[in-house]
């Protein structure tokens, strides 16, 4: 069990194309979800939050840049986070605050970014 | 009565309003000076600045021109980082977002006239001013101790020189010396500091002077990721460190700084240098604002404004608010909240409701961090947490070593969202 959820885990983090669409079968979100329009004036103040470590020149040290991904990325991980499929404790506490609406919008404003 | 106190409020408004409206032709948009250019501060006024694209006049008033962050300073005593590392000017504040700064001290607050005077005899307007001094020492705390000891036994928790004098007595202790840390009692400026800061000594002094000894005298019993600290210290640096707690007298100490001596529950020491880490309140000015109850000033958990005077905000560790532990984390995000806050009330912007985050990592041994983290929410009484974590023991030297790396990337993220 939890090496299923490791392997969950590295497959969202290193997936091959294959591995990626094993691992989406695991983890999906319902159309619904993923239909929301976020409210991009509510994802800048919510993001402010979130660039105190997501820097805002989208640099990678230590913790991954995220300007610019594509908004489907975003809302996944944050619900994989959010659900503890993907593993870091910060992002899980993060996300878990977090509602459907909260992650559309901080999701839309994150990929108007460069 | 009310009525006439109503209409005297009436007609004196009537009048500064026309005595006034030459100045505010002048300049023409609304004011708002920062006093504290730290980790609120810094943010609150970037922020504004930021994002009123131009509508606020910010006035950030701070005597240094360097500010030297506390987070990584006990990094700089282990050896981890150079003081250069730490260091941040305020130059981008001032020329990519047009904030005025002010290289003074504030040394008075008129909330009546709404005024800040300056140490070098100006005096600035504000329609909203906010305040993020940091934190100023409880006069008498540590019995023997008092500012004039600073040299002899620094307290390091204002960083710059205080830490750069630290670093350099720990480095000429004799073989197999004494290093003795008065802890500090709750409320003060982040929780696991003082045990990070020993374990940063540890570690400089496996290498330097292995045989040389620490002890810790706690007025508390117990403390911030005091697990994950014990394991640390008994893994890597045994037999070296003895943390006394409160139920072991390590509350009952007075210091002597020209003797150089410790003593705890009756028992003196002599020891070879002395971090003494007094109690804490709210930096001074907030005292003269007359915002202060106690050692704190107590805000609103909706916007950080002071439950005195609410023109006045008050950010980071001076301000009174609830669960939030005092950190540059917590101050950061608290800025955030203010700057929406004030934007609002002065243009008119899109006000949320209040979310605040936290997360302090520490530095055990190499590439060994460890982390507490929190999400908390406004309610009328307070910042209230909802959720947190915190690091396990007997966590794997990958996880640990991520966990460093995250609180690599914080670093360069937060004094960023600081100084631009
Ligand atoms: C050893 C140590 C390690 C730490 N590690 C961490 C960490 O890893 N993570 C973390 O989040 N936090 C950490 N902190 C805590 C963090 O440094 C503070 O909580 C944070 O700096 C508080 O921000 P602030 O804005 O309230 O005050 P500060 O950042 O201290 O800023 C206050 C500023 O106000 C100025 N000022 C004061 N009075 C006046 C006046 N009258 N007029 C004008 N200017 C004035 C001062 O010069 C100062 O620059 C650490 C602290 C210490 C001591
Ligand atoms: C305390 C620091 C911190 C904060 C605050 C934070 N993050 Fe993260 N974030 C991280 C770290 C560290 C990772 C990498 C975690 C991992 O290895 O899975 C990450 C990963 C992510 C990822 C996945 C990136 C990838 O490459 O797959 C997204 C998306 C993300 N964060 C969004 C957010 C959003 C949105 C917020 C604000 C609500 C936020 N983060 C707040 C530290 C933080």
């Amino acid at each position: 069990m939890s090496l299923q959820s490791n392997l969950i885990a590295s497959v969202f983090l290193f997936g091959t194309a294959l591995n990626a669409e094993q691992a989406i079968e695991k983890f999906t979100l319902s159309p619904s979800i993923l239909e929301i329009q976020g409210d991009l004036a509510y994802g800048e103040y919510l993001a402010s939050d979130c660039q105190t470590c997501h820097r805002a020149d989208n640099s990678n040290q230590g913790i991954p840049g995220i300007n610019g991904r594509e908004i489907t990325e975003i809302v996944y991980a944050l619900h994989e986070y959010k659900n503890k499929y993907r593993k870091n404790q910060v992002m899980q506490m993060m996300a878990g605050g977090l509602g459907d609406e909260e992650i559309a919008a901080l999701a839309s404003y994150f990929a108007s970014l460069q | 009565m009310s009525i006439n106190r109503r209409s005297f409020i009436q007609t004196a408004a009537a009048v500064t309003a026309s005595l006034a409206t030459p100045m505010v032709m002048a300049s023409g948009k609304p004011r708002v000076v920062v006093v504290g250019g730290g980790a609120g501060g810094a943010t609150v006024a970037r922020y504004i600045a930021k994002d009123s694209k131009g509508a606020i006049d910010v006035t950030l008033v701070e005597p240094s021109r360097t500010y030297y962050t506390c987070f990584f300073s006990n990094l700089y005593l282990g050896g981890f980082r150079d003081l250069g590392s730490i260091a941040h000017s305020y130059g981008n504040l001032a020329s990519e977002y047009g904030i005025n700064v002010v290289h003074d001290w504030a040394v008075d607050i008129d909330g009546g006239s709404k005024t800040v005077s300056l140490a070098g005899g100006g005096t600035l307007n504000y329609d909203r001013l906010v305040l993020s001094p940091g934190i100023d020492f409880v006069d008498g705390a540590v019995d023997g101790w008092d500012l004039n000891a600073q040299n002899k036994m620094p307290h390091a928790y204002k960083a710059g020189s205080q830490t750069e004098l630290l670093k350099a007595q720990l480095a000429s202790m004799p073989e197999g010396g004494v290093f003795a840390m008065v802890a500090p009692p709750n409320p003060y400026r982040c929780p696991p500091g003082p045990y990070e800061r020993i374990s940063m000594i540890a570690h400089m002094l496996k290498k330097s002077n292995p045989t040389a000894k620490i002890i810790v005298a706690d007025p508390k019993p117990k403390f911030s990721k005091m697990g994950l600290f014990q394991e640390g210290w008994a893994n890597h640096y045994d037999g070296m460190v003895d943390w006394i707690g409160s139920e072991f007298g390590g509350g009952n100490v007075s210091v002597n700084p020209e003797a150089m001596t410790v003593s705890i529950d009756g028992e003196e020491t002599k020891v070879d240098a002395c971090n003494v880490i007094p109690a804490m309140k709210a930096g001074r000015i907030c005292e003269m604002a007359g915002i202060t109850d106690g050692n704190w000033a107590p805000v609103s958990a909706h916007d950080m404004s002071s439950k005195v005077d609410s023109n006045i905000h008050v950010l980071g560790d001076a301000s009174a608010q609830g669960d939030m532990p005092k950190s540059g984390f917590s101050a950061n995000s608290q800025a955030k909240v203010a700057a929406m806050a004030i934007r609002g009330a002065l243009t008119g912007s899109k006000v949320f409701p209040a979310k605040f985050s936290n997360t302090c990592w520490s530095l055990v041994d190499t590439n060994n961090g460890v982390k507490v983290g929190a999400t908390y929410k406004a309610t009328d009484e307070k910042i209230a947490k909802v959720d947190g974590f915190i690091s396990k023991t007997g966590e794997t030297a990958d996880v640990r070593k991520a966990t460093y790396e995250e609180s690599v990337g914080w670093y360069a993220g937060i004094t960023a969202d600081m100084f631009g």
